[in-house]
């Protein structure tokens, strides 16, 4: 007989997510679900246009032609004092996966305003820097935070938990990427944010909702063809590369429908799914 | 020095090569499954300041165990800083790719799928497969599977961290630590109704120093 504490064991939500064609079966859609207010109405002609994007990664090379100009650009760093503060950067991108990213997001939206706030130095970041930016986006009233990133320090579990919070009931979506492996990481298993992982396809327009949450949706994000540092692309995968694909389709359902709360842009996006539209 | 059971017992592993050999097993596995030139673990050492080869396959099998690589760069260092794994199709195009430290390597590569070893969380360690020759259809299946692989190595590299820290424990402790080492080894090597009176031979002389350690403080 299963004991309650087993079976609680077992219903435990998984700690990472891909879609594989082996498991294409999980994503029906009861047919009494609403399928209205689809296609055209919440993405035709829309372009990003007046949305403001951040991008907290490692930087942004904003002359590559596939990204365009940023709005601005900030580091989040330790000073001499170990204090962690925000200034303005010009370094662009230590390594390649915050070009990646942005060239991602200009792909879908392309009129986006995008501000780039690298919390990664080179290969190596911190928890807390992460935090920390995260809360100075919320704070400075972006639409919508693209966080192809995580951390695995339980410390920070009831601050990240927080902002994703006050992010979610300040209009502002916080988009994050699941880790790769089944490690328990943050903030992306939280409600209030939007969480994503990758499908297999190659279309880079296909969205899946993902009727057994945490992950909510699958986008592209298996051989990506992307902007690299100083010129040229080259091809990666992994969910960091899906995730800037909801992010450009948030900005451009909220370029159409600016007042959306993010509870219904989330709505927009199930109903804009492949699985469901 | 305070020598501790569970230290006592990673010294007499250490003088094993069974978590070698695990290692070892591991990266040939993963040469294997995806028909590559070479493949390799890296250990990160303790005070974060390298990455050293700890198991090679193929390619640089026979010189590149124990030599270090930088922490902050390349592949590697992406991928132990992230705690993601990473498929680069084309090193050359790649902003992350350390070619000079490569080309010190002997081989430089065109593709690299690598992943990190995590012990608790924390990535302790890298796994990299080097130009994979099966074919591709789905790249995100190949990293989860050298994700587990790299589980499998994890357990390894605990194990060597382990035998590291108990080796560098006996050097500070001098002869009387393998002295130790070696009686612990002994008392494996007896059979069992050798080792019962020798257990507790052993029960009389560390109740023997319990009581010098009281009188002397």
């Amino acid at each position: 007989m299963t004991s309650p504490k087993a079976h609680l064991r077992e219903i435990k939500p998984a700690l990472t997510w891909r879609l594989t064609e082996a498991h294409q079966h999980t994503l029906a859609i009861s047919s009494a679900w609403p399928t209205m207010g689809t296609g055209d109405w919440a993405l035709g002609d829309a372009t990003g246009k007046g949305v403001r994007v951040c991008l907290l990664d490692s930087g942004v090379d904003s002359n590559h032609p596939l990204v365009g100009p940023l709005s601005a650009a900030f580091t989040v760093a330790r000073n001499v004092e170990n204090d962690i503060v925000v200034t303005e950067d010009s370094e662009g991108d230590s390594c390649g996966h915050g070009t990646a990213c942005a060239s991602i997001i200009r792909s879908v939206a392309p009129e986006c305003e995008l501000v780039s706030v690298r919390v990664l130095n080179g290969t190596t970041g911190g928890g807390e820097v992460l935090l920390s930016g995260l809360r100075w986006a919320v704070r400075n009233g972006f639409d919508v935070v693209n966080l192809s990133l995580s951390t695995n320090k339980p410390s920070l579990d009831a601050a990240l938990r927080q902002i994703c919070d006050e992010a979610y009931f300040s209009q502002t979506l916080v988009v994050a990427s699941a880790h790769n492996l089944p490690i328990e990481s943050y903030p992306w298993r939280y409600s209030s944010t939007i969480s994503v992982g990758s499908h297999m396809e190659r279309d880079s327009g296909v969205v899946y909702y993902n009727p057994t949450p945490p992950v909510e949706f699958f986008a592209h994000g298996q051989e990506v063809t992307v902007a690299r540092p100083g010129g040229g692309t080259h091809i990666c995968s992994g969910n960091s590369f899906a995730t800037p694909h909801i992010t450009g389709r948030c900005a451009l359902i909220l370029s159409k429908y600016h007042e959306l709360t993010p509870f219904q842009v989330k709505s927009l996006l199930y109903l804009t799914s492949k699985n469901v539209g | 020095m305070n020598i501790s059971p569970m230290t006592l017992e990673m010294a007499i592993i250490s003088y094993q090569p069974e978590q070698r050999a695990m290692l070892q097993m591991t990266v040939e596995t993963a040469r294997a499954v995806f028909s590559a030139e070479a493949s390799s673990i890296f250990l990160l050492a303790p005070d974060r300041s390298a990455l050293t080869f700890e198991a090679v396959a193929g390619r640089g099998e026979q010189t590149l165990v124990g030599t270090r690589v930088a922490v902050d760069r390349g592949i590697a260092g992406w991928v132990l800083a992230s705690g993601q794994p990473l498929a680069v199709n084309d090193v050359s195009k790649d902003p992350l790719f350390n070619r000079e430290a490569a080309e010190a390597t002997g081989f430089v590569p065109t593709r690299i799928i690598a992943a990190p070893v995590l012990s608790d969380g924390d990535a302790i360690g890298v796994m990299e497969v080097l130009d994979q020759t099966t074919a591709r259809a789905d790249v995100l299946s190949d990293l989860d599977l050298l994700a587990q692989l790299a589980r499998q190595a994890a357990i390894a590299l605990q194990l060597v961290r382990r035998a590291h820290a108990a080796q560098a424990l006996g050097k500070q402790a001098g002869d009387s630590y393998h002295g130790l080492a070696r009686l612990v080894g002994h008392l494996e090597a007896l059979d069992d109704s050798q080792r019962t009176a020798a257990q507790q031979l052993l029960e009389i002389i560390s109740a023997l120093f319990s009581g010098f350690y009281l009188h002397v403080d």
